[in-house]
């Protein structure tokens, strides 16, 4: 991986308490070159982190791997990130979305991926449906919310979306991927979003 | 086109699922429909960020955390 961190300077001493500080203030911290604020934001946010990647390479070892390299992105990057266009863990996903997606491509396991996608159970259409426990829910209301949310999507919007945001494809892909005319697969798509859209505002943390 | 075209456009278009020849169509009605345009797809970005909360967390290796730290401890040390 690049490192271009020789560029920047490292900031004065945070005074900021890591574990219970906002996103935004870890942010802001990881800009002044704070390390204990990244270590805050891996402990936060790891976890979700590696499930979304594991969701797309489906890979381990692997995953641990580009999750380290992802939060060294977000540290040598971490100036990139602003407050006005959204809030940090959209940012962090999307950066961590892509990562895994290039990965994906780059080992030209697409193919593989769509294979496995037919054969594996946790990666069917109603992946959700098998990802959540009760435990889960109980842990995270926001989990819970958005899990219930798409899992009451129908099964071909599902697929849709999982399709576009977890294997990365376009439109065009997904129709030709599932044999499906590309105008439902954009309705599908469209009709899903918006559903998980309506959904977030029924969320009280903001994320 | 309409807002609630837009808006449609504008979900594709942070999950990256937006076609190219959709991008000019997007591109310029996000110019037209200016600060309401940003405020939309500022919205629409905890889309990327809702999906990876759906999913149950995986544990991270449990080395991974120290191996990052230890990256970063380096980097610091060579910009002085």
């Amino acid at each position: 991986m690049k490192n271009n961190s020789a560029k920047k300077p490292v900031g004065e001493p945070v005074a900021i308490e890591t574990p219970g500080a906002d996103d935004e203030a870890l942010m802001r911290a990881i800009q002044r070159r704070d390390p204990k604020a990244l270590a805050a934001l891996y402990d936060r946010y790891a976890g979700i982190l590696k499930a979304l990647i594991m969701r797309v390479i489906h890979n381990e070892s692997e995953s641990d791997d580009l999750l380290q390299e992802i939060f060294m992105e977000i540290w040598n990057h971490a100036e990139n990130f602003s407050e006005q266009k959204g809030k940090p863990l959209g940012w962090i996903v999307t950066l961590a979305r892509r990562r895994s997606i290039d990965r994906l491509r780059k080992h030209q396991a697409y193919q593989r991926a769509g294979e496995r996608l037919q054969h594996s159970p946790e990666q069917q259409p109603d992946a959700w449906t098998h990802n959540v426990t009760e435990d889960a829910i109980d842990r995270d209301d926001r989990h819970a919310v958005l899990a219930a949310a798409i899992r009451e999507l129908p099964k071909p919007q599902q697929q849709a979306i999982e399709l576009a945001f977890f294997k990365g494809m376009s439109q065009r892909e997904i129709a030709a991927h599932t044999n499906i005319p590309l105008g439902t697969i954009k309705t599908r798509l469209e009709l899903g979003l918006k559903k998980i859209t309506e959904a977030l505002k029924a969320i009280k943390n903001e994320f | 086109m309409s807002f609630e075209d837009f808006e449609n456009l504008a979900r594709l278009y942070v999950v990256g699922a937006l076609e190219e020849d959709e991008m000019g169509e997007f591109r310029e009605a996000r110019s037209g429909f200016g600060e309401k345009a940003e405020e939309i797809i500022t919205e629409c970005r905890k889309l990327n960020a809702a999906f990876a909360l759906s999913l149950h967390p995986r544990e991270p290796h449990p080395e991974t955390k120290g191996k990052l730290l230890e990256q970063i401890r380096r980097s610091i040390g060579e910009g002085g």
